[in-house]
């Protein structure tokens, strides 16, 4: 049964609904869903009226073969929705790509220290007072396994800028094992058409925020080291400083050549 | 029933529809019905979604254009699109071996 008000037009009607029906999405896509359903509706009632239908009839099964606004509504913003997994995945990218490239840096850093302890000395690694000194127990082991020292002084020295090293190198084997992980999984959701890092613009800034700044701080501890404590413990922040910096700088770069390929101004959302 | 386990099978039918060449969704939809002869008489609606959400994640691309005088948005398959078309072929067909394979009338023992 037709409905015979006078300029009725189911199509129209539909089109109506279907706007108000679309407030929450945006603008943009909103239109391009009108136009698409707009000329859908046309379609489905010039086969109609092929058929035999009246104008009206037509109109009338074009809309009840395309299906009610809220389903359609409802479909849409499902489709917009993002998914937890799509979320998780990306974030988990980031963080061993970044996570696993401060942890390379510890690692060459660990090299870095090393050698400055080997040519500097111990005390330009660490710094600790003369009154320093390891548990009696701690003390007995490391005189015992280590015989070039003689006194709990010097086996905390050495014992604690061993950690020191060691520590970084721990660090550097953890960072290579999260970008294996990183490589492992962005190829394979590459192969899946699968987003694995976040946007870059942002993880290029955070990036470039931790890894400069670390890099400027310990920079900072270790020149404060050889200037106030005539070198004592200055190997930390100077081994360290080094390879933040190159990934301060990495991704600054990166950081630089986002910017200049943004537009000028933001358009506005859409 | 049919139009139930269509959903699931959507987007697939979707990207093998728009192998064959551009499309827009009116052309779409009637291809899907006239292959299947009638069985997927889907809300002719449900397929925008669809297709807006294969273009979100880089499996199709669209443009406007006019045709009949009548402004419409064609698809087309991309790279991607045609990879993951070879990928779900494949994995559908797993899926059907194994049902026909549980569906199989058994075979009698031999004692």
């Amino acid at each position: 049964m037709t409905d015979d008000r006078v300029g009725y037009s189911p199509i129209e009607e539909f089109l109506d609904q279907l706007l108000v029906a679309s407030v929450d999405a945006r603008p943009r896509a909103t239109r391009h869903l009108l136009a698409e359903t707009e000329a859908h509706l046309r379609d489905a009632a010039d086969a109609a009226m092929a058929a035999g239908a009246t104008s009206a009839e037509a109109e009338e099964t074009a809309v009840a073969r395309f299906g009610s606004v809220e389903a359609l509504v409802q479909a849409e913003a499902a489709g917009r929705a993002i998914p937890i997994a799509a979320l998780i995945r990306p974030a988990v990218g980031t963080t061993l790509l970044i996570g696993g490239l401060g942890g390379l840096a510890m690692g060459v850093s660990a090299l870095i220290t090393a050698v400055m302890g080997f040519f500097a000395g111990s005390t330009f690694i660490v710094n600790i007072s003369h009154h320093t000194y390891l548990a009696p127990t701690d003390c007995a082991r490391w005189l015992s396994q280590n015989h070039s020292t003689h006194s709990c002084y010097q086996a905390a020295l050495e014992d604690w800028s061993f950690e020191v090293v060691a520590y970084r190198a721990v660090l550097g084997v953890l960072g290579v094992m999260a970008l294996l992980a990183y490589s492992r999984l962005r190829r394979r959701w590459s192969a899946r058409q699968l987003t694995f890092n976040l946007p870059r613009s942002p993880v290029d800034a955070a990036a470039f925020l931790v890894f400069a700044g670390a890099g400027v701080w310990l920079a900072g501890l270790g020149i404060d080291a050889l200037i106030v404590s005539a070198g004592r413990g200055a190997g930390v922040g100077l081994g360290t400083a080094p390879a933040m910096l190159v990934l301060g700088v990495v991704f600054g770069r990166r950081l630089i050549s986002d910017l200049r390929g943004m537009p000028d101004r933001v358009p506005a959302r859409v | 029933m049919a139009t139930d386990q269509v959903k699931g099978q959507l987007d697939l039918m979707l990207l093998r529809v728009l192998q064959d060449g551009p499309g827009h969704g009116y052309s779409v939809i009637t291809a899907l019905c006239q292959r299947s002869e009638g069985t997927f008489d889907l809300p002719e609606g449900t397929v925008y979604p669809a297709l807006h959400r294969l273009e979100e994640t880089g499996l199709l691309t669209s443009d406007w254009e006019a045709v009949n005088g009548r402004r419409r948005r064609l698809y087309r398959l991309t790279p991607a699109g045609a990879a993951a078309l070879v990928e779900g072929r494949t994995r559908w067909a797993h899926f059907v071996f194994a049902v026909e394979s549980v569906l199989a009338p058994m075979t009698p023992r031999l004692a």
